[in-house]
């Protein structure tokens, strides 16, 4: 569904990516961990098409993003779903409007009452009820994190990225969101990526989990082979040990 | 070495910015294709740039044209030709200070609000949100506030100039001695002579300048990075681009205008 083949990126004369490989499967929860600045959100980046590698391909459900032009990766990321670390809602829209966004532009027929029931819909699969009116100003951060995703998810997208989907949030609400991942997975059998550093979310959620470091994947599989692992830098990192082989700019 | 080096670093920023602001007023015009679905946003952007402005406009316009009563009415009144101040304030307004003025609160009120706003967009990763959304931010935000300026633009210098000429005609009544009647009918009469270069140059300016100021402050807050001191920084670029911008402009139109009119 997903692949990245031997990928380098150079950013601000630092190597970010050097030699990334990695290949999700349909239907699949792949999470990436990795300590800040190994270059996870580089990666989801590049898979957005936001950003473009030195080298290397990337193929998102069978298209080859090298190949893609500017309407090309609109069309592609209209398959596509992504929830930012803070949401990333427009501000001076309210919940329903940032919600029916996507829908609104892209389909300049659909009437608001066929739009604001979609939303409803969708604010719904989220946990989130009557909060169509209320300002993104006026709502908490882990509700802003769940209509981003209903954001998301409003045009049924294949695919769902998740950049540090429970970062700021309290332990329920994590749990909450990890959750509404794993049963969105279930009811919408998409394809996830999801990065982050919180290991509890990781083991909950993952059905692999891929370890980057030095601008690669230096250790992949299941919650459990993760968990009994013997790699140093992924023991030290799921451990959140100090000494170790990852020092602190061994990033 | 390092020096040589420096000022070709600037020189190459400078190209990539100008190369960046040109593909985005490019870019804006392949977009008014888009124009009809965002008569909303136009609107709304022509309330937040151009009628919150009007409050600063009134004080700016009647004291400029207060400032120009009084310098040019004691020079005038010493030839005995008070009776043309209007005609002088006219002139000055209309040609060169009211699109001139009208640009330079734009750039400084509604320029840097955009560049700040867009700025803050980038930064919080809501750019990037409407990319992947397959929303394309130049039609979804630079379109709209690019039309919103090049339309208020004008009307504001109109509403500046109208608003100096009323300014200077109290200094002229109050200080200088020129009646009011005496003050609007040499008004009146010079228009007649030359409304076109009076009237529509400088509408034309304004124009222009909104135009101008709209792409630039968009441009900066598009470039914004680096968290708020980015954002700070992408607005204060904006206001010091715009009004270089507009000296610049300025210059080359007033030229034009006089050879081809």
């Amino acid at each position: 569904m997903i692949k990245l083949e031997n990928l380098f990126l150079k950013l601000g004369g630092r190597q970010i990516l050097s030699g990334m490989n990695l290949h999700v499967r349909e239907g699949e929860t792949y999470v990436i961990i990795g300590r800040s600045g190994t270059g996870k959100s580089v990666t989801l980046k590049n898979i957005m098409g936001l950003m473009s590698p030195d080298e290397g391909n990337i193929e998102v459900m069978g298209q080859s993003l090298n190949t893609l032009d500017h309407n090309g990766f609109y069309e592609l990321r209209r398959k596509m779903g992504v929830l930012f670390q803070s949401g990333a809602l427009l501000n001076w829209l309210s919940v329903g409007q940032n919600v029916a966004l996507p829908l609104k532009e892209h389909n300049h027929k659909l009437t608001s009452a066929e739009a604001n029931e979609i939303v409803r819909e969708k604010l719904a699969l989220v946990g989130l009820e009557g909060v169509e009116e209320h300002m993104p100003s006026e709502i908490s951060g882990g509700m802003k994190k769940r209509v981003g995703l209903a954001r998301a998810i409003v045009h049924n997208p294949q695919v769902i990225l998740y950049d540090e989907p429970t970062s700021g949030l309290d332990p329920v609400m994590s749990n909450q969101i990890n959750d509404l991942i794993t049963s969105l997975q279930k009811k919408l059998g998409v394809t996830s990526i999801c990065v982050t550093h919180d290991m509890h979310s990781a083991y909950r959620i993952a059905d692999r989990i891929g370890m980057m470091h030095g601008g690669q994947i230096i250790e992949e599989g299941t919650p459990d082979d993760i968990r009994s692992t013997q790699n140093p830098y992924v023991r030290q990192f799921i451990e959140g040990h100090t000494e170790g082989p990852l020092t602190a700019n061994s990033a | 070495m390092s020096f040589i080096s420096a000022i070709g670093s600037r020189v190459i920023q400078s190209c990539e910015k100008t190369g960046y602001a040109v593909n985005l007023f490019i870019q804006t015009i392949y977009w008014l294709k888009a124009i009809r679905y965002r008569a909303r946003s136009i609107l709304e952007q022509m309330f937040v740039c151009g009628v919150q402005t009007f409050s600063v406009t009134i004080i700016v316009g009647i004291f400029t044209g207060m400032i120009l009563a009084l310098q040019t009415g004691i020079t005038l009144k010493d030839y005995h030709l008070e009776h043309l101040i209007g005609v002088v304030i006219l002139e000055t307004l209309c040609r060169e200070l009211g699109p001139f003025m009208t640009a330079f609160i734009l750039a400084g009120r509604a320029g840097s609000a955009m560049a700040a706003e867009i700025g803050t967009m980038k930064v919080s990763e809501e750019i990037d949100a409407l990319e992947v959304m397959s929303i394309n931010p130049v039609s979804f935000l630079v379109m709209p506030r690019v039309i919103a300026l090049a339309l208020f633009a004008p009307i504001l210098t109109a509403y500046v100039n109208i608003v100096g000429l009323i300014g200077g005609s109290i200094v002229a009544n109050y200080q200088i001695g020129v009646d009011f009647s005496v003050y609007f009918r040499e008004i009146l009469n010079q228009m007649q002579v030359s409304s076109f270069k009076l009237v529509f140059a400088g509408l034309f300016k304004g124009w222009v300048f909104g135009m101008v100021i709209a792409i630039v402050s968009c441009a900066n807050g598009l470039k914004a990075k680096d968290g708020a001191a980015g954002v700070g920084i992408a607005t204060r670029q904006s206001v010091v681009d715009a009004f270089l911008l507009i000296l610049i402009f300025n210059y080359f139109m007033s030229n034009v205008i006089e050879k081809v009119f």
